[in-house]
C-alpha cells in the first residue's frame, strides 16, 4: 500500500483500494484437529491466500513471535484442551501486537460467540467453515490497514506502507514462554 | 436420517488435479483422529473421579472435526453426549459413548465401500467431477 505525503485524506483511500488485494494475504491458521487444518488450509489455498498451518496454539505464538511481519492475519480454532487456547492467541496476536484475529468453532452458544468479541476477535465462524465465508475474510485486514493509515494521516505523518503497532511482549507471556521453551528444550521449541 | 451431510460434497468440490485423492485423505485422516478420541473419552469416563469439563472437551474435538467432513449422525450424537457431560449425568454419557462408537464403526465401513466402488467405476475424474 503507497502513500503519498501531500495527499487528503480521501486520495489516501482511494489509493489503498486501488492498491489492495487479497490475492496472496498471509495466514497463519491454528486447529489442533488434522483433519480440520487440512480442509480449512485447502479451503483458504483456493481463495488465493497464503497459508501456514499449525496444530498448536503455542506454536503460533512462538511463531508470531519469531516473525512478527510476516503474517497479515490469524485464523485460529478457539478450543484447544492441551495447552494454550483461542481466547489467549487473541489477547497475544489481537492485543499486543495487533493483528487482526478471526476464531472458529463448533461451538455456536451465543455466550461464546460474544465472550469472542469481548475479547477482541474480528469475527466468529462456525465449523464447518465454507469457502463463501473465508474469501470475505481479507476485510478484516483491509479494515486493519484503512485505519492504520487514517490513524497515520491524522497524526501527521507521512505514511508508507501500514503502521502496525507491534509492541513488545508483557513480561508475563515472556515468562511463559520461556519456560516453554526450557520445557521442550531449545532445540525443539523453535522448530518449524 | 443419512450418515453425510452437504459438508461431504464440499470436500468432494475440494478435489483437484493439485489434490486429487484428496476425500479420502481427508476421511482418513477423521478416522485416525477420531479413534484416538473414542479412546480417550472411553479412558475419561471410566476415570474416578470424572472430569466432565475434560470429557465435555474431547467431545466437542470430535463435533468439530465430526461436523467438518459431513458425519451428520455422530455430529448430532455428539450435541447428545456435550448435553449429558453438562448434566452430569454418566449414565447419559456412558450410552453416548457407546451409540457413537456404532456410528463411527458404520460410517467407517460405508465410506471404504464407497470408495472401494469409486476405483471399481474408473478414474478418479470421471466419478467424481460430473458435477464440475
Amino acid at each position: 500500500m503507497v502513500g503519498s505525503s501531500s495527499a487528503a485524506g480521501g486520495n489516501k483511500s482511494k489509493l489503498a483500494d486501488e492498491e489492495f488485494t487479497p490475492v496472496g494475504m498471509r495466514v497463519l491458521l491454528i486447529d489442533e484437529s488434522t483433519t480440520c487444518l487440512k480442509i480449512i488450509t485447502k479451503l483458504l489455498l483456493n481463495c488465493g491466500y497464503k497459508v501456514t498451518p499449525k496444530t498448536a496454539a503455542q506454536n503460533a505464538v512462538e511463531e508470531l513471535r519469531n516473525n512478527p511481519w510476516s503474517y497479515d492475519m490469524v485464523l485460529t480454532e478457539l478450543h484447544a484442551p492441551a495447552g494454550i487456547d483461542g481466547f489467549n492467541l487473541l489477547q497475544y496476536a489481537g492485543t499486543d501486537m495487533d493483528l487482526p484475529v478471526v476464531v472458529f468453532s463448533a461451538d455456536d452458544d451465543k455466550r461464546t460467540v460474544l465472550k469472542c468479541v469481548n475479547s477482541g476477535a474480528c469475527d466468529y465462524l462456525v465449523k464447518p467453515l465454507r469457502h463463501e465465508e473465508l474469501k470475505n475474510i481479507w476485510q478484516h485486514v483491509y479494515r486493519r490497514k484503512l485505519r492504520n493509515g487514517r490513524r497515520a494521516a491524522a497524526a501527521g505523518n507521512s505514511s508508507k506502507g501500514e503502521i502496525k503497532k507491534r509492541s513488545t511482549w508483557p513480561k508475563e507471556l515472556h515468562e511463559r514462554f520461556v519456560s516453554v521453551v526450557l520445557q521442550l528444550g531449545v532445540d525443539t521449541g523453535l522448530a518449524n | 436420517m443419512g450418515y453425510l451431510d452437504e459438508q461431504f460434497n464440499q470436500l468432494e468440490e475440494l478435489q483437484d488435479e493439485s489434490s486429487p485423492n484428496f476425500v479420502e485423505e481427508v476421511v482418513a485422516l477423521f478416522f485416525k483422529d477420531s479413534s484416538r478420541l473414542l479412546t480417550n473419552i472411553e479412558q475419561a469416563i471410566d476415570k474416578y473421579p470424572q472430569d466432565f469439563y475434560r470429557l465435555d472437551s474431547l467431545v466437542q474435538q470430535l463435533k468439530g472435526s465430526g461436523s467438518s467432513i459431513g458425519a451428520l449422525r455422530m455430529k448430532n450424537e455428539c450435541s447428545v453426549f456435550k448435553a449429558n457431560c453438562n448434566d452430569r449425568n454418566l449414565d447419559g454419557c456412558r450410552r453416548s459413548l457407546q451409540k457413537m462408537k456404532r456410528e463411527h464403526a458404520t460410517l467407517k465401513q460405508k465410506l471404504e465401500s464407497y470408495f472401494q466402488l469409486l476405483r471399481q467405476v474408473g478414474p478418479r475424474d470421471y466419478a467424481v467431477s460430473s458435477r464440475k
